[in-house]
């Protein structure tokens, strides 16, 4: 996550004519947003054993470690500044790396300070001054100026210029290998004496090296930085360093000495876009990794320190492989949330930022899951919350649901899904004064956890020892009767109106015979499933039944007024038809014309050119033959005439 | 909760696209009729059926409602109204199915294997686990009498020469646009 931040401080900077780093610890970063779906992974990042500055934000330390490493280039360059002083360089010696997950912010801050800090000594070293000429100096300033302002152009974020100091101009290319179908990785592991190291893969003792491997589709970037000397381009190739997470000290240096040559066939022209160019598209085949990546150290036995210029970090591979894998994850993600895709419920595109991805790697837009959420929570057929994919079917996880529905839903989901989960256990009933579910025991009793209240659970009044229970019929028979007598109070009067309610409800459904939850029937046939339990029974007799036997005896499956609610909807059009068939037929052999589309012979009706042909129910014209569209434009002045007698 | 009308747009393309004939109730795309055929080396081949889809508000995210217009003789379809008892329709239904699946699968697999523990037509069912020649002569004797291609009686939406000009005005939305035709 920190990279994906990363890039974004770096946008910050990019916006203005020309970026300024901040000289910042005192300053840092606020962005420190957490991604939209990394929320898992990057409060780790922060919470590492550095120095307070460094923490602040996760990503500040790179821009801003680097800028100042520059500051520091530009007291050594003679210049004023003296509190740019290397007291406040967080990271001079690197930090513990034990652990591995904040690890990677240290080192990415750390990798790019060293880089501009060995830029600075080598300079120090700096090879002998050319006298140049003014004009010399003010072309070489120009082309520079021009230089930058193409790299920016070019690489836009991935490029960080920073501030010019002692008159040289700096600046670092992140240079991103783009392998998009994908490469492997592998590394030689061995674990022995307490840590993880590459193993050596050839000696003897090879017997318990690990061979990992695995796929990416994004490498962490070459960082490529670079100071301009006034003498560049004409006669000076740049100053650089090269550093990348993954490489060791040999192939970092074998980079560095293909830049040098790229230098030398093009002496004297603009090269820092060429050598960005050749690490981008060559550098990976250069150091023969066309068809997989292998990870090593240096060889034990190479004394050769290799370039100054070669930065290497030399990571142990459980801090580098990670570090690569979540990179390559961020990328990916990055990627896929920027770029247009269907959604393949409503069939239109958003880019990925729009859309929902599930656990089974199904995505579908936040638009359409919303609206299917919301059904499926307004329905109560949260059993059916799941992924809309037809071979896929696994659970739509709560925090996604939480996300789609709000509060309100999303609470109404949470009491469903424990309502069924309790209903399902048929000994559960709930309190009558506050709700919480009791277990009821065989004579129909319960005693509720929560405010202790002891109720039978038939009449959900409270418990009434050797009393029968009472249908709430009789209970409210009894109620009326007191009401008349006038000895209602308080409570009761609530309970009346309560028990009225209840009939009221009665009258226009049904109990489920298994939950006694109250069920409507709007249209359709006596074979009711309970959207609560399940359990299907007859509209008509109230009992519970399984499949469609039960309609064979005395209860109908379907009641009269839905036959006859069916045939009023199909009737007016069959009655048309059967009409003007009959007219046809009538008119057969003198006046019929055949329909255009049908060929079914059609009458007139009187001298009406206008016919609705009986069998494909189109309308077409007795003179030109034609299908008819709208009366008005086929008949009329400019058209056929609507009335003619048949010759 | 209204659905994504390209979804229905499309839909109905792809349904026409595939050769079926379309007939639009109104200009909604809310209800149409559907001809469908009996599946081949079925009992019902060569049987012609009229068939009301109606799209519900929350299509595709709640299930498209299925009716034989006219009659067949099959123990999941009702007699009297033609409605389907098609455990994936009501059920299972997700919403990345589509109007091609109910009549390219669902449909053609409920014709070719009916399931009588379950039946909406309680004599068909019987009669289908009692007396299978009896049952499969009925299916035909109901083809036969019900679903000749007249029977169907669907007009495709026109896609010939005049009617593209005035697409939006043609099929059956002509009723209300025209009424009848005067006397």
């Amino acid at each position: 996550m920190p990279r994906k931040s990363f890039y974004r401080v770096k946008g910050e900077a990019g916006r203005g004519p020309r970026p300024i780093a901040k000289p910042a610890p005192q300053n840092p970063s606020p962005v420190s947003e957490i991604p939209p779906d990394g929320g898992g992974e990057s409060p780790a990042v922060n919470a590492a054993a550095e120095p307070p500055d460094v923490n602040e934000g996760g990503e500040a330390p790179d821009v801003n470690a680097a800028a100042e490493a520059l500051e520091s280039l530009g007291v050594s360059a003679g210049a004023a500044a003296a509190e740019g002083a290397p007291v406040e360089q967080p990271l001079p010696s690197q930090p513990p790396l034990e652990a591995s997950s904040s690890g990677r912010a240290e080192v990415g801050g750390s990798l790019e300070e060293e880089a501009v800090r060995k830029l600075l000594e080598l300079v120090g070293f700096g090879g002998e001054e050319v006298e140049l000429t003014e004009e010399e100096a003010a072309a070489n300033d120009q082309r520079q100026e021009d230089e930058i302002f193409a790299l920016e152009a070019i690489f836009g974020d991935n490029v960080v210029i920073f501030d010019k100091k002692g008159g040289q101009r700096s600046f670092q290319v992140h240079v991103h290998i783009e392998i998009p179908e994908g490469i492997d990785v592998s590394a030689t592991l061995n674990y022995g004496s307490g840590s993880l190291k590459y193993g050596a893969g050839h000696d003897a003792d090879a017997s318990d090296d690990l061979v990992y491997k695995f796929r990416v589709e994004h490498l962490p970037p070459i960082l490529l930085t670079c100071l301009l000397p006034s003498s560049y381009p004409s006669h000076h190739p740049p100053s650089f360093t090269i550093s990348a997470e993954w490489m060791n000290k040999t192939m970092i240096s074998s980079l560095c000495q293909m830049l040098d040559t790229v230098w030398e066939e093009q002496k004297g022209m603009e090269i820092t876009y060429q050598w960005a160019q050749w690490l981008q598209s060559s550098s990976l085949s250069h150091l023969g990794f066309d068809n997989e990546i292998v990870l090593s150290n240096d060889s034990a036995c190479d004394h050769d320190p290799g370039d100054k210029r070669a930065l290497s970090h030399n990571a142990a591979p459980d801090i580098i492989i990670p570090r690569m894998m979540r990179c390559n994850d961020d990328k990916c993600h990055e990627s896929f949330l920027h770029a247009i895709h269907d959604c393949m419920i409503c069939f239109s595109e958003f880019p990925g930022i729009d859309f929902i991805k599930l656990p089974c790697h199904h995505i579908f837009c936040s638009k359409c899951m919303q609206t299917y959420c919301k059904m499926h929570v307004k329905e109560g057929t949260v059993v059916k919350l799941l992924c809309p994919d037809t071979k896929c079917g696994i659970v739509v996880p709560p925090n996604i649901l939480k996300r789609l529905l709000g509060e309100e839903d999303f609470e109404r989901w949470e009491g469903l899904l424990l309502r069924r989960t309790l209903d399902s256990m048929s000994d559960v009933v709930y309190c009558p004064r506050c709700e919480t579910a009791c277990l009821e025991d065989a004579d129909n009793e319960a005693v509720c956890s929560s405010c202790l209240f002891s109720f039978c659970t038939l009449c959900r009044d409270r418990r009434h020892v050797g009393d029968k229970c009472v249908t709430p019929e009789e209970k409210l028979l009894i109620l009326e009767k007191r009401k008349e007598a006038g000895k209602l109070v308080g409570d009761q009067h609530k309970f009346l109106d309560e028990l009225r309610s209840i009939k009221e409800i009665l009258k226009d459904s049904k109990p489920c015979p298994r939950c006694k939850m109250a069920i409507s029937k709007i249209e359709g046939c006596n074979k009711m499933s309970c959207r609560n339990c399940g359990q299907y029974f007859c509209y008509q007799c109230n009992s519970a039944i399984n499949g469609y036997d039960h309609f064979r005896g005395s209860c109908a499956l379907f009641p009269q007024e839905e036959i006859d609610r069916w045939n009023m909807q199909m009737n007016p059009r069959a009655e048309r038809r059967v009409v003007a068939q009959v007219q046809a037929q009538i008119f057969r052999q003198n006046a019929a014309h055949p329909c255009p589309t049908c060929r079914q012979p059609c009458p007139k009706v009187v001298n009406n050119n206008h016919i609705f042909c009986w069998a494909c129910q189109k309308h077409f014209c007795a003179l030109c033959r034609k299908t008819v569209h709208k009366t008005s434009q086929h008949f009329g002045p400019k058209g056929c005439k609507q009335h003619t007698a048949d010759p | 909760m209204s659905s994504p009308s390209k979804r229905r747009e499309m839909d109905l393309m792809k349904l026409m696209m595939s050769d079926y004939k379309v007939e639009m109730v109104n200009d909604g795309m809310q209800e149409f009729f559907v001809e469908f055929r009996g599946p081949t080396e079925s009992i019902y081949q060569g049987g012609v059926w009229k068939v009301r889809v109606e799209l519900p508000d929350a299509y595709p995210y709640k299930s498209p409602s299925i009716g034989f217009v006219n009659k067949i003789y099959h123990p999941n379809v009702d007699e009297m109204s033609g409605s389907v008892c098609l455990d994936v329709i009501n059920q299972t239904w997700s919403p990345m199915f589509d109007l091609v699946n109910v009549f390219e699968v669902f449909l053609p697999q409920l014709l070719l294997y009916p399931n009588p523990s379950d039946p909406l037509n309680g004599e068909a069912a019987a009669l289908m686990m009692r007396d299978r020649p009896a049952y499969e002569q009925k299916v035909k004797e109901y083809c036969e009498k019900y679903a000749k291609p007249e029977d169907a009686g669907v007009t495709p939406e026109d896609k010939s020469s005049d009617e593209e000009l005035s697409e939006d005005e043609d099929d059956s939305g002509d009723d209300a646009i025209l009424g009848n035709p005067d006397p």
